[in-house]
């Protein structure tokens, strides 16, 4: 038994030397190989888009006239990198005739075959992006129909190529895809954000749609479209189920400065939720401004640190009308809300203003100034004293350092040593 | 039995063999999707949409004023619409705060900070004025890189995660490419990583690769012959088959919810990425969580720097071993139990047939082949037979995972792969004794209960 098999593993040593013999060869071939038809190939693709482009530069019909003698030397490959690259972005005019020009000289037919019944998963994935960007009727026809197909790559790439056809049609159709799953809506409404404005209109309709995703991610389009018409749908879904709707409908009223929601989002400022509360503090703060500090400056006590800080951005915009919260807040709240006034007071950068205050010598500011220093340094947070300190002159640096001898010896000698 | 265990290894050994041409193939055809959807893939529209996940990426950093100043600026630099960086400086005892500090200017802030994981004592929080989404922690060493990753989860606030390495220099497009492929289906995919090369011979500048030379030393070439090996022959398989074991702490991608849930990464092991994408892959088999996905993409999305001495080398692939041994044995109950599906049937037990006990197997082959010859009870002929079959499986699988990668991938030029193809043939003779004496000799120090996350010391750049 040990002799046949030391014989059967000695039948193995020859199979991998020859295996080996056989995989270096192909090996170095192959990428040799490789190598040069790729390089080839990228000059020739470069050619091909050059002489192009010299054919619409001389006149636009002369493009239309010599390309489907180009095309017919084009591989799907090529008409691939052609058709991905060559849109658009560069020359809109440029992009339509290289469209016009393969619809006219491609054998359309095939590829709409492809697209809609190859077996080869790859090649039909490939006809679907090609007929994504030739954008015939047609073609949106097929993709379409591929957004019933069971493979979930087919259903991606067709979703890609519908986006090429910017119109409400299709924007409402890739908007319902979400409620069925077969598509992340982060991925629909990043391919919906470079429609036209006319998407809006389908996405108003559904926020009415029973799925919550739906809902949600309309309403996030639409903040991002600043569609005006969107107020009324959106001050409605701030009662809606869903948390996730209720803080984008809040988020949604605060880019669109809607003035009529401040009841509603004044209910939010009570929802069970943070992030409800958060994002009805920054819709309040983005419409009524300055205004907005009396009916939120409670929420700088909030449990929450999210709402804290979105409340602290808003006092640190409007330092001047927040000063008697964020001084109050300075003396009563607990250290995560007294670190968010300190950090209000630097991101204001008004450690300078209180120096001015102290060094001009108003009793009334000065002393009031003095008090605020005092409350800073005592908080024992960070806000950039030295910092600030050591853009003043010798003298006033000096005077201030005297007053922040008087409230702390310990550290006014700290930083006369650095 | 002698001749027993001589017909034992030799057909363990030729097992490993399959399993590594049956996974290459899986790869070859994985690599091959991944290779079209890439060129599918709009990545001009990703990198301006609003809608694009915003992702944090935390920096560990300790002991690395080589590197840091690089790996900070590549990230800094990434093509993304919304990201933070966080930056933990783990203690460093050399001048890496310092290079932070000029670099991105840094401030001391107050940001409110709660240690969810016991990560170590904080010094400091720094905000960068120049570069307003980027935070430095500075803590207390003795938390391993584990702690200093707990420490930056306290502050992260995106969705997602991002760890990579502080020498590791990301490519321009690194998270356009890797995160397209969870903006596909965020609810699905909890973990994300790919590929990455060694940096060693490059040309860098101010964190931008500036040429891309790849080095011609044995140890370099060898190191990379490895990594294609590993990513191409192993993990792409294994990760179409949703069983990828790791997604190396060099460039790895997390659900932000989820290494919540889990608890953080962990302080125990030598080191934490291995350990902690098995405790991901049970706490979602656990929990039931249908059609969830770990993804390991063939993507090149940066460049880490290699151990460039012998010694660097061992101690690295020591850790490496440790970490291998500590997690199968901790998780050793998923080794063919069906409930983990192919994790616990295809990838488990690889890891503790090969990466676990193969040392054993490999040492225990050649101790009792080359005694049974001395002692005459195997002939020269079948001692030849096992010598041959030793010196060629491991280079047919080589030159397998060369012939795949270059077919996936265009990064390499063809005359490094044919100096690699070449390397492949000789590989027996120098090289894996270097790794098979560091295995064994991690095996040892995990048996001693060492769990040190020692770092290799990095050479001064010249380049």
């Amino acid at each position: 038994m040990f002799a046949n098999t030391v014989i059967f593993f000695r039948f193995l040593d020859t199979l991998l030397i020859a295996g080996i013999v056989f995989l270096y060869v192909c090996l170095l071939a192959y990428v040799f190989l490789k190598e040069y038809s790729e390089s080839r190939y990228l000059r020739r693709t470069e050619q091909i888009k050059r002489r192009l482009w010299d054919l619409f530069m001389e006149s636009p019909k002369g493009l239309l006239k010599t390309c489907p003698v180009l095309v017919k030397a084009f591989d799907l490959h090529q008409i691939f990198d052609i058709a991905r690259y060559e849109d658009e972005r560069y020359s809109q005019d440029f992009g339509r005739q290289i469209r016009e020009c393969m619809m006219s000289s491609l054998d359309m037919k095939m590829i709409e075959r492809l697209a809609a019944r190859s077996r080869d998963k790859w090649e039909r994935i490939e006809a679907v992006i090609i007929l994504g960007y030739l954008n015939t009727p047609q073609g949106v026809r097929i993709l379409t129909a591929d957004l019933k197909h069971k493979d979930e790559d087919v259903v991606y790439f067709s979703i890609l190529a519908l986006s090429h056809n910017k119109t409400p049609q299709v924007a409402g159709l890739l908007l319902k895809l979400i409620a069925k799953g077969t598509a992340s809506g982060q991925k629909i409404v990043s391919l919906l954000e470079d429609f036209p404005s006319s998407v809006a209109v389908p996405a108003c309709a559904e926020l009415k749609n029973p799925d919550a995703l739906v809902r949600y991610w309309s309403l996030k389009l639409l903040t991002r479209l600043k569609f005006a018409g969107a107020a009324t749908g959106a001050a409605e879904l701030t009662k809606d189920s869903s948390a996730d709707v209720r803080a984008a409908a809040c988020e949604c009223l605060g880019v669109l400065g809607a003035k009529d929601a401040r009841g509603v989002l004044l209910d939010r400022l009570k929802d069970d939720l943070w992030f409800v509360r958060m994002f009805s503090v920054r819709a309040l703060g983005a419409i009524f401004g300055s205004e907005a500090l009396g009916l939120v400056a409670e929420l700088i006590f909030d449990p929450s640190w999210p709402v804290k800080e979105s409340v602290e951005k808003l006092m640190a915009q409007h330092i001047e009308k927040a000063m008697p919260h964020l001084e109050r807040c300075l003396v009563s709240g607990d250290d995560m809300t007294r670190a968010s006034c300190v950090t209000a007071f630097v991101d204001a950068e008004y450690i300078p203003k209180i120096f001015d205050d102290i060094l001009s010598g108003s009793s009334h500011a000065s002393q009031q100034s003095r008090r605020l220093l005092e409350e800073l340094i005592h908080s024992h947070f960070y806000f950039g004293l030295k910092k600030a300190l050591d853009k003043l002159e010798p003298g006033p640096r000096e005077d201030i350092l005297k007053v922040v001898e008087s409230i702390d010896e310990a550290l006014a000698k700290k930083i006369r040593t650095l | 039995m002698i001749k027993f265990l001589f017909i034992f290894f030799f057909s363990y050994f030729a097992l490993v063999m399959v399993y590594y041409l049956a996974l290459g193939v899986i790869g070859l055809f994985e690599g091959q999707k991944k290779k079209i959807e890439e060129a599918a893939e709009d990545f001009h529209l990703m990198a301006s949409s609003a809608f694009t996940i915003p992702i944090s990426i935390i920096i560990p950093a300790h002991n690395e004023e080589v590197w840091i100043a690089d790996a900070v600026q590549s990230v800094i630099g990434l093509s993304y619409p919304q990201f933070e960086v966080i930056i933990v400086d783990d203690g460093s005892t050399d001048k890496t705060l310092d290079i932070l500090k000029e670099l991105l200017e840094l401030e001391p802030q107050t940001k409110p900070y709660v240690d969810h994981f016991n990560a170590g004592k904080l010094f400091n929080i720094f905000i960068s004025r120049k570069y307003p989404f980027v935070t430095v922690l500075s803590k207390e060493s003795g938390h391993k890189k584990a702690g200093a990753l707990n420490a930056a989860l306290n502050l992260a606030r995106y969705k997602y995660v991002c760890t990579i390495d502080a020498d590791t220099v990301l490519e321009q497009d690194a998270l356009l490419k890797v995160m397209a492929h969870v903006q596909k289906d965020p609810d699905k995919v909890i973990g994300i990583g790919s590929y990455y090369g060694l940096i060693n011979g490059f040309k860098v500048y101010s964190g931008r690769i500036v040429e891309r030379s790849f080095d011609l030393r044995p140890l370099i070439a060898y190191q990379n012959l490895e990594y294609i090996r590993t990513f191409i022959g192993n993990r792409i398989g294994w990760s179409s088959m949703n069983a990828s074991p790791i997604i190396s702490g060099g460039f790895a991608i997390w659900r932000r919810d989820i290494v919540l849930a889990v608890g953080g990464f962990a302080e125990y092991y030598s080191s934490e990425d291995l350990e902690f994408t098995f405790r991901v892959h049970e706490y979602l088999i656990k929990n039931r969580v249908k059609g969830y996905r770990i993804i390991m993409l063939p993507y090149f999305v940066g460049w880490t720097y290699g151990p460039a001495q012998e010694r660097a080398l061992i101690k690295q692939r020591n850790r490496w071993q440790r970490v291998a041994d500590e997690s199968v044995m901790r998780y050793k109950h998923a080794i063919f139990n069906p409930r983990y599906g192919m994790l616990g049937l295809v990838t488990l037990p690889y890891f503790l047939l090969y990466e676990c006990l193969g040392v054993f197997f490999e040492t225990a082959s050649w101790i009792i082949t080359l005694w049974g010859f001395w002692a005459g009870i195997i002939s020269f002929n079948v001692f030849m037979t096992f010598f041959v079959f030793m010196f060629l499986w491991q280079t047919i699988v080589s030159l397998f995972s060369l012939l795949i990668f270059s077919r996936v991938t265009k990064v390499m030029k063809a005359s490094y792969i044919a100096y690699l193809a070449t390397l492949s043939l000789v590989e027996f003779f120098w090289y894996r004794w270097i790794i098979l004496f560091a295995k064994l000799a991690g095996t040892l120090d995990y048996l001693k209960g060492v769990r040190s996350h020692d770092q290799f010391i990095r050479s001064s750049r010249t380049n």
